[in-house]
């Protein structure tokens, strides 16, 4: 009896206990429902704190448009950083995932991320775990890679190991000057049991909550045409046409070669390494300086179609020269231009910020020094559209009127004069003492 | 004894007083009613918007040995000059008109492509560069308007002559800035004498309601359209270190006194 009962008694507290366990296990699931119900979604917003995104390894100006891939920021190939806020209690830590996704397709769409129905969306970034608050990053290349419409090889959205994009040149692939709307998508790739999401779920566009504005423009506007180059002392003038409706010019980048008031000695060479062909300055002159220029070297391209017309004047130094208005003459620096290749920013002499500009005048020049030039049209992010190669010019000294009297044996000149104001032209001094004297009649006027 | 001096002191007062309105009154309507007509705004000032050929007698410098640096480089086509004029009609003569000083400030410029020292590789001789001459010139000058030609004769016609000294500014410049030659900037200054004489068509006469409008509104009393002959002799009186950018010639332009 004493065993019989001490067995029940046994037996009925091992099924409480075993009760007690599986009640607390479902207490504990339901807990666990309780505080995650969203869990399959996170939750996202860009972060408003400072510049988002941010980037890094930009050495264009960034005035405008910021937020747009450029030429030179796929050479850069710079990193676009977004921060992102996940709101508390919608993500599991170490679960979700996120992934940045773009194409010029709708990358909200699975299908635009599905390889067999012909995607064009691209994934541009590592995936990244979720926090309340956290980075994914996006290169250049990889969103000019995403612009050029290939196609997707994700299989409907899948987590898709992202193949980095190294070559440089890439950037140079697109052809259209306007450039490229991105549609960027955040997608959550959810692990587990809960909240998985195998195809990956949109959490965040571009269309939420922002203006992103990520446009991979990376072609310059269309080549100016009409040059021309007139001579002063000093100083040389250029003129060209703008190409009508051309839409994407902001304004003009002036090239020279030599490039004056900068330091021959670290002139950049062409990109290839080769020698840099430029028509030397000394061929024409009358002294008989030898050239300093490190930059400028002889002709180096006897094939040229430039110099097939071209009777050399002075073999000794090699600078091709027609005597036709340095026709002949040329640099290869800017000549690579012609196709659109980057030229290196030493040459830059001008930036014109304006888009219905004809002519610059280029200053500083030494006379009797051969100059070539080359004018791009560029856009607003800095993009240089294909060169418009000048003949080569020599500044000369001019006899203007002051020097004409002078030698004439006019006596006059050299006075000081007084309405001259520093920093103000004469005429404004001019206008303020007009209006001085008009208002002194009208005071006199009021009193009476 | 007293009160009788009172009251001739009284009556004696009463007819000066009484002649002094009578006079006031003949001011107004009789002999003195040129200085301000019915229905006039008091007119002290005059200011001219003044336009010109203008062609400076550079060449004509002596120490040049008749070369002409000016016509080589500007040609012989006369440029404009814009001008304004303020007179202060200080005094007024009866059956004459108003004379006073007048100051005018004005502004001229000639440009042209600067020749090259040596021909280019392509045989131009001309540059691209511009070389320029700006010229300010201003007078102070004593301004007498014989108005009472249509003040009394209804003749809207009033002639008038200034003379007085002249001032001028200059400076020489191209693509670089001021010119340099001989180690002299090309700026400075030249003086000299100034007369003109002229004849203004008063066109109050055309619309006399709008210009009476115009005195009540803006207190400007007469509008005219004027023309004049003048000399600016601007050569520092003879120096041979000035650039003489004086100039004989006509200007024409507006007018209005007020």
């Amino acid at each position: 009896m004493l065993q019989r009962t001490s067995r029940m008694l046994r037996s009925s507290f091992v099924s409480a206990r075993a009760r007690a366990s599986v009640v607390s296990l479902f207490v504990a699931l339901a807990a666990l429902f309780v505080a995650l119900p969203a869990a399959a979604v996170p939750t996202l917003t860009l972060s408003t704190g400072g510049t988002n995104p941010s980037r890094s390894g930009v050495t264009r100006d960034q005035a405008h448009r910021p937020n747009a891939i450029s030429y030179q920021d796929c050479i850069d190939n710079i990193t676009m950083t977004f921060t992102l806020i996940a709101a508390p209690g919608t993500f599991v830590t170490g679960s979700d995932t996120v992934q940045v996704w773009a194409g010029v397709g709708d990358c909200t769409q699975t299908t635009n991320r599905a390889a067999m129905s012909l995607g064009t969306c691209q994934p541009v970034s590592d995936t990244v775990g979720v926090g309340a608050a956290f980075s994914v990053s996006v290169t250049a290349r990889d969103l000019v890679y995403a612009s050029l419409g290939k196609q997707s090889p994700g299989n409907g959205g899948l987590v898709t190991p992202l193949t980095h994009q190294t070559d440089p040149s890439i950037c140079s692939q697109r052809t259209d000057p306007a450039g490229a709307p991105m549609n960027v998508a955040f997608l959550d790739f959810a692990a587990g049991a809960m909240g998985n999401d195998a195809a990956g779920s949109v959490v965040y566009t571009a269309a939420m909550g922002s203006n992103l504005d990520i446009t991979v423009d990376t072609v310059g506007p269309p080549l100016p045409t009409g040059p021309s180059i007139s001579i002063g002392s000093e100083l040389l003038k250029l003129s060209w046409t703008p190409v009508d409706n051309a839409t994407d010019t902001f304004g003009f980048t002036v090239f020279c070669d030599p490039a004056p008031g900068k330091d021959p000695a670290v002139a950049p060479g062409l990109p290839d390494g080769a020698a840099v062909a430029t028509c030397d300055a000394s061929a024409t002159t009358t002294d008989s300086a030898v050239p300093t220029d490190s930059a400028t070297t002889v002709d180096a391209v006897a094939s040229d179609a430039a110099d097939s017309a071209v009777t050399p004047t002075d073999s000794g130094s090699g600078c091709s020269t027609s005597g036709d208005g340095g026709g002949g003459c040329y640099s290869a620096v800017i000549k690579q231009g012609i196709n659109g290749t980057l030229i290196d920013r030493y040459y830059v002499c001008a930036s014109i910020a304006d888009k219905t500009s004809t002519q610059a005048t280029i200053t500083g020049l030494t006379n009797d020094k051969q100059y070539t030039f080359g004018v791009a049209a560029s856009d607003l992010v800095g993009n240089v559209g294909p060169v418009l190669v000048f003949d080569c010019a020599t500044p000369q000294a001019i006899d203007d009127f002051w020097n004409r009297y002078k030698n004439a044996g006019g006596g006059a000149g050299g006075t000081f004069c007084a309405l001259e104001a520093v920093g103000l032209p004469v005429t404004t001094s001019m206008m303020g003492l007009a209006c001085v004297v008009v208002a002194l009649a009208l005071v006199r006027r009021r009193r009476r | 004894m007293t009160r009788r001096k009172i009251v001739a002191g009284a009556a004696a007062a009463f007819v000066l007083l009484g002649l002094a309105s009578e006079a006031r009154a003949q001011d107004r309507s009789g002999a003195l009613e040129s200085r301000h007509r019915k229905f006039e705004s008091p007119q002290n000032f005059a200011f001219e918007l003044r336009f010109s050929p203008y062609r400076p007698d550079v060449d004509g410098d002596p120490a040049l040995r008749g070369n002409r640096p000016y016509r080589d480089i500007f040609g012989s086509m006369p440029r404009l000059m814009i001008s304004a004029e303020l007179d202060w009609q200080a005094v007024r003569i009866p059956h004459f008109g108003t004379i006073g000083p007048g100051i005018s400030v004005g502004y001229t410029s000639m440009a042209a492509l600067a020749p090259l020292v040596k021909k280019a590789p392509d045989g131009s001789t001309l540059s691209g560069e511009n070389t320029d001459l700006d010229i300010f010139p201003f007078y102070l000058v004593a301004v007498a308007r014989a108005d009472v030609v249509s003040r009394e004769l209804n003749i809207p016609l009033v002639p008038y002559a200034k003379a007085g000294l002249g001032y001028a500014l200059w400076r020489a410049y191209n693509d670089g800035g001021t010119s340099n030659s001989h180690g002299l900037n090309g700026k400075g200054h030249t003086y000299g004498t100034q007369v003109a004489f002229g004849v203004a068509l008063q066109l109050n006469v055309f619309d006399s309601y709008s210009a009476r409008n115009f005195d009540n509104t803006m207190g400007v009393n007469n509008t005219y359209l004027f023309w004049e002959y003048y000399s600016a002799d601007l050569t520092s009186f003879g120096s041979t270190t000035a650039l003489r950018v004086g100039n004989t010639s006509w200007a024409a332009g507006l007018a209005f006194e007020f």
